[in-house]
């Protein structure tokens, strides 16, 4: 244990103690009792000896990775289970199999999926921590699942249903903020969320007393939600409050928090526990499981489990094959994108009317916008939902200040089939959701084995320009760029993004969604005025876009490639950056970010020879270098330079942050370094 | 009926026109060979699906999609149709169709018909170079190196080029494709007296003029130049008859004569100097010797002269008709006999100043050949006096079919008699 002060060694003693009163308060057991819950204490203790081979075969070194087994706590996920319906959703942590077990019976698939084999419940992808079925999933981060479980919640009540969705944490989950957000979150929207605290008075190895301050009933009371309490060792009062929990939470649509006390009598994992040996023989002593595992009934019973339990090891350890790479592999990207070599006509319309026009199809459609003050009449902060509350009741959802929360909101709620837009207000908050994409959206498919996926899309305004300052201007794209799994994209005024839009809402993968606050004003652009400056428009649909002078192809010197504000910004620069370099070049503003459209854009830049790659964010390290490094492996002798914006935080000064961002004059230069290359 | 590019293996988004069999404007019958592509792997021909004109949207060696249109065989005989494709520029014409989707653009697009003509786009470099407007006629937007044309130029000493395989052709041929000739005693004698005299000056320069008839103007690679004419012809006569200037000074007693000619084209933009060559050069059509020119110029810009462009050349040639200069005396380059070098004096007047190595050949010889030489080149241009003569089958006149980048009209023998034959006709058979 790790040493404490002695103030808090004196609290953490008292839990201890009034945890011991509650044992001594529980009524003995009784036939009755064992009767009447037979089944449940079968559960129980079908769960207690999955969870104690499990550790043989890790001794045994059959085993791969970890486990945190749930001995001593197993009843938690019984009684709650018991009154759930296969409907009802659950999520739950590294420590799930009970959880698992007691809500899908699937024990035997469990064993499987640690022993790493095809048959397992996730092929043995996932192991112990990720696992899935319909109506069920749990995660290794602490807490990042809440979130979800409300966008779970919340799609029950647009079906009408009466479901509910219920999320196991243990009280050191308490230290996460994403607990808090999801609980403010499903309290403001009124969610059947179910919250269930395992509190048993330790976190890995620090003591409750080290961990927490102030009470758990008050955390839960602080939103609003309503508070249940009970413990493992009353079995009857366990049951029954459990039973109301759900109850009250089903039928008055609103969250509801339900405090388990209980201990945990193994290890937090697989290695030595050092905790009070005493302390731990108490509990272990007048755990409820070991009590009834006395009684002559539950000793056959447990006779006949671990005759089970022996005979499907034996067959799977003889039988059990892994699965392959090959099976492994394969995302849901849209590796390969077609563009239309069209002329590109665009409707006479604001960027940003036609990305309205676009998400009210959407709406239409069946999807849903989440995001913070987006509703009508405010229409969110850069007015891109203006109009759509009214138009789609219900469907534009506005939200507290929650970005982690929202994102896994949306997570969830794609997740049953109700794709969502989540719009984070600034691109610079994308960050606070970079938990939820990394590792529940991006992470679904391939971890659950293919089983499930997440449709969500993280829509946001990026760039700089209006002198808001570094927190308020930035272009963070980069850091989202090639995660597993996760689609990004970039409107630009180049191109109504109606057809990018409808791309996008047929994905099955999730996706980020790049806009621009100084593109959403511009109108968008007009092939005749283009034409009149001898260029013309080319490509789209949700492909890339190509700008493109009125020259034959031997006469262009090289092609910049660019997405977004700034292919905006090249295109009516054209003939300046053209006068000032002496050099003519098509310019591919490309819609799709990754994967990367090469294919839109190899045959010009081959025939160009020169290539600059233009990038809102700073260069290093960033989109231009990964475009660059895979043109080359296609184009030998292509030479290619990326330019981007000083990798430094932008200031609010008008001159200063015109140096740090990109403009046309970097243009300019980059294209006079390109020709100098040799 | 569009006819499109197949896709032959799962690897090839592009595969080359390696061959058009028929040009456009032409008839073509259902099932006659049509197209020639090169993919990765092998080479495929397509046929014409149906009998029909056909009009080319690209044109050889020119890179196309896979499922995208390569051509277009119609019915009526489109009067626009036959494209005049000059070698060294590649297609042009707009590849998309409203709908075909082919995930590769392009940025290749003309201006619709129906715009007024715009003004013309200089850039600031350009402006400063203060060229007649002529020079940019038909580019809207113009720099300023599309003001200079490219122009393989030079004033040069020795070349470094070769300078890094001195004696590479020696030890590199293989015995079947050179020819170790024993030197006469007489000219062994020649050769003594010649470096007795002082400075051991072995060089000697003779001039001839070609004087160009521009009533027919034949296809050039370069707009008043003869570049590729002259490599053309004056490969084909020293792998020909006069094989003993395609050599090279070994010592006094001996000399090496290659079987096979490799024209070597001078190049210099400025500091540059280098000469690329072109292998077989004598047993290359016009075309695809103009051909090889145009990838020398165009690699040489962009510095990406490959090692075969770079190999040792058997002759050189240094064409200087761009500059204004009225006389040059080349200096041979490495190992070789001869070196051409052009001027030009009008657009109708050319001249030619062969620098030969005296040790290998004398004077004599070398008007020999300056004489066949320019009658060779001057025939490309003859028109007026046969121009009586036509194609027995097409009528097509002996102006066209020169125009058109042919020698002349083949004369067949049938059961009737021997007529005249343009290749069109003969193609066609």
């Amino acid at each position: 244990m790790r040493p404490m002060k002695e103030e808090n060694r004196k609290i953490q003693d008292s839990y201890i103690t009034k945890l011991q009163e509650r044992v001594k308060e529980a009524p003995p057991l009784s036939t009755e009792t064992l009767k009447r819950f037979s089944s449940s204490i079968t559960t129980g203790l079908l769960i207690r000896e999955v969870e104690k081979s499990l550790l043989e075969l890790f001794s045994d070194g059959k085993m791969n990775g970890t486990v945190h087994t749930c001995v001593g706590q197993e009843l938690t996920g019984v009684a709650v289970a018991s009154v759930l319906s296969e409907q009802d959703w659950v999520t739950s942590n590294h420590r799930c199999h009970g959880h698992f077990i007691a809500k899908t019976g699937r024990w035997a698939d469990l064993i499987d999926e640690l022993l790493g084999f095809e048959s397992g419940v996730c092929k043995g992808i996932g192991s112990s921590q990720h696992l899935y079925d319909s109506g069920f999933l749990s995660n290794g981060t602490q807490g990042s699942l809440l979130p979800v479980a409300s966008g779970i919640a919340y799609s029950f009540l647009q079906d009408k249903k009466s479901n509910i969705a219920v999320s196991f944490i243990g009280e050191g989950t308490l230290g996460e903020g994403n607990v808090y957000e999801a609980m403010n979150l499903s309290a403001v929207l009124g969610l059947p969320h179910l919250v269930v605290c395992e509190n048993n008075f330790y976190s890995q190895s620090t003591s409750q007393a080290d961990n927490l301050r102030g009470d758990i009933m008050g955390r839960a009371e602080a939103f609003g939600l309503e508070y249940f309490e009970t413990d493992t060792w009353d079995i009857n009062n366990l049951f029954e409050v459990c039973k109301d929990a759900v109850a009250h939470c089903r039928e008055n649509q609103k969250p509801v928090f339900l405090n388990i006390y209980t201990y945990r009598l193994n290890a937090h994992s697989k290695g030595d526990d050092d905790r009070d040996a005493e302390e731990i023989a108490y509990f272990a002593e007048s755990d409820f499981l070991n009590q009834a595992a006395m009684d002559d009934i539950f000793k056959s019973k447990l006779k006949d489990i671990r005759k089970n339990i022996k005979l499907h090891l034996d067959n799977s350890l003889a039988n059990g094959k892994q699965l392959t790479y090959e099976d492994y592999c394969g995302d849901q990207l849209p590796n390969k994108i077609s563009v239309k070599t069209v002329p590109i006509d665009n409707k006479k319309a604001k960027l940003i009317s036609a990305l309205r026009d676009a998400f009210a199809d959407e709406l239409n459609n069946g999807r849903y916008i989440v995001g913070e003050d987006i509703h009508d009449p405010y229409g969110g902060a850069f007015k891109v939902t203006l109009g759509l509350d009214q138009a789609n009741p219900g469907r534009v959802i506005s939200t507290p200040i929650s970005e982690a929360a929202i994102a896994g909101f949306g997570i969830g709620m794609s997740m049953m089939g109700k794709k969502t837009y989540v719009e984070i207000m600034f691109g610079d908050f994308m960050v606070n959701a970079f938990d939820q994409v990394i590792n529940n959206a991006s992470k679904f498919y391939h971890m659950y084995a293919k089983q499930i996926s997440s449709n969500v899309t993280l829509r946001t305004p990026m760039g700089g320009g209006r002198g808001y300052g570094p927190t308020h201007s930035q272009s963070l794209e980069k850091f989202f760029l090639g995660i597993d799994n996760v689609g990004v994209f970039a409107v630009s005024s180049l191109i109504d993004p109606a057809k990018l839009i409808e791309h996008i809402g047929q994905l099955l993968c999730p996706s980020i969604l790049i806009e621009s606050k100084t593109d959403y004003g511009s109108n968008l652009v007009q092939r005749s005025t283009l034409q009149s400056l001898n260029l013309d428009l080319i490509g789209g649909n949700a492909g890339t876009v190509a700008l493109t002078p009125f020259a034959k192809s031997h006469d262009k010197d090289a092609v910049i490639i660019a997405y977004g504000r700034l292919g905006r910004l090249i295109v009516d620069n054209y003939q300046t950056i053209f006068k000032k370099t002496d050099m003519l070049f098509d310019v591919m503003v490309v819609q799709q970010l990754h994967p990367l459209p090469i294919g839109h854009v190899e045959r010009s830049v081959k025939m160009a020879g020169k290539v600059l790659i233009v990038e809102e964010g700073s260069a290093e390290f960033g989109w231009g270098s990964e475009f660059s490094y895979q043109l080359q492996q296609k184009i030998p002798n292509l030479k290619s330079k990326r330019i981007g914006a000083k990798p430094l935080p932008i200031p609010s000064t008008r001159s200063l942050e015109g140096e740090v961002l990109l403009g046309v004059e970097d243009v300019i230069n980059g294209l006079l370094d390109l020709e100098g290359m040799k | 009926m569009d006819v499109m590019v197949p896709k032959e293996n799962n690897n090839d988004e592009l595969v080359m026109i390696s061959k058009l069999h028929v040009k456009s404007g032409e008839y073509i019958n259902a099932d006659q060979d049509l197209i020639e592509f090169e993919t990765s792997k092998t080479a495929v021909v397509l046929t014409a699906p149906i009998s029909g004109y056909v009009k080319h949207l690209f044109a050889e060696g020119d890179e196309v999609a896979v499922n995208s249109v390569v051509s277009v065989i119609t019915l009526v005989e489109d009067a626009n149709a036959e494209t005049n494709l000059n070698a060294g520029e590649s297609s042009d014409n707009p590849i998309f169709k409203e709908g075909v989707s082919n995930d590769v653009l392009t940025g290749e697009n003309e201006p619709a018909d129906n715009l007024a003509v715009n003004q013309q786009i200089y850039s600031e470099a350009a402006l400063k170079l203060n060229l007649p407007s002529a020079q940019s006629m038909g580019k809207y937007w113009v720099t300023s190196k599309i003001l200079l044309p490219k122009k393989p130029i030079d004033e040069f000493d020795r070349s470094t080029s070769l300078s890094e395989q001195p004696d590479l052709r020696v030890v590199d041929s293989t015995a079947d494709d050179l020819e170790i000739r024993r030197t006469s005693m007489r000219k062994r004698t020649e050769i003594d007296a010649l470096r007795s005299s002082g400075g051991g000056i072995f060089q000697s320069t003779i001039g001839i003029d070609i004087d160009v008839n521009d009533r027919v103007v034949p296809h050039a690679l370069f707009n008043g130049t003869i570049q590729d004419l002259l490599c053309f012809e004056a490969s084909k006569m020293l792998g020909d008859k006069f094989k003993d200037l395609n050599s090279y000074y070994v010592s006094d007693e001996e000399i090496v004569v290659f079987d096979d000619v490799t024209a070597g084209i001078s190049l210099d933009s400025g500091g540059k100097l280098t000469v690329a060559s072109i292998p077989n050069a004598n047993d290359q059509s016009l075309s695809a010797l103009q051909k090889h020119m145009s990838d020398i110029f165009i690699n040489f810009d962009d510095g990406t002269l490959s090692k075969e462009q770079l190999a040792p050349s058997t002759f050189t040639i240094s064409d200087l008709s761009s500059t204004g200069v009225a006389y040059v005396r080349p200096l041979l380059n490495g190992l070789e006999c001869i070196i051409i070098g052009v001027i030009k004096c009008s657009a109708s007047k050319f001249m030619l100043y062969l620098s030969f190595d005296h040790r290998v050949t004398e004077g004599f010889r070398i008007s020999q050949f300056l004489e066949a030489l320019k009658l060779r080149i001057e025939s490309h241009f003859r028109s007026g006096l046969q121009s009586s003569l036509e194609c027995n089958f097409c009528a097509k006149t002996y102006d066209e079919e020169l125009a058109l980048g042919n020698r002349g009209f083949l004369l067949i023998e049938d059961a009737t008699g021997t007529k005249r034959m343009c290749r069109n006709c003969y193609n066609g058979w």
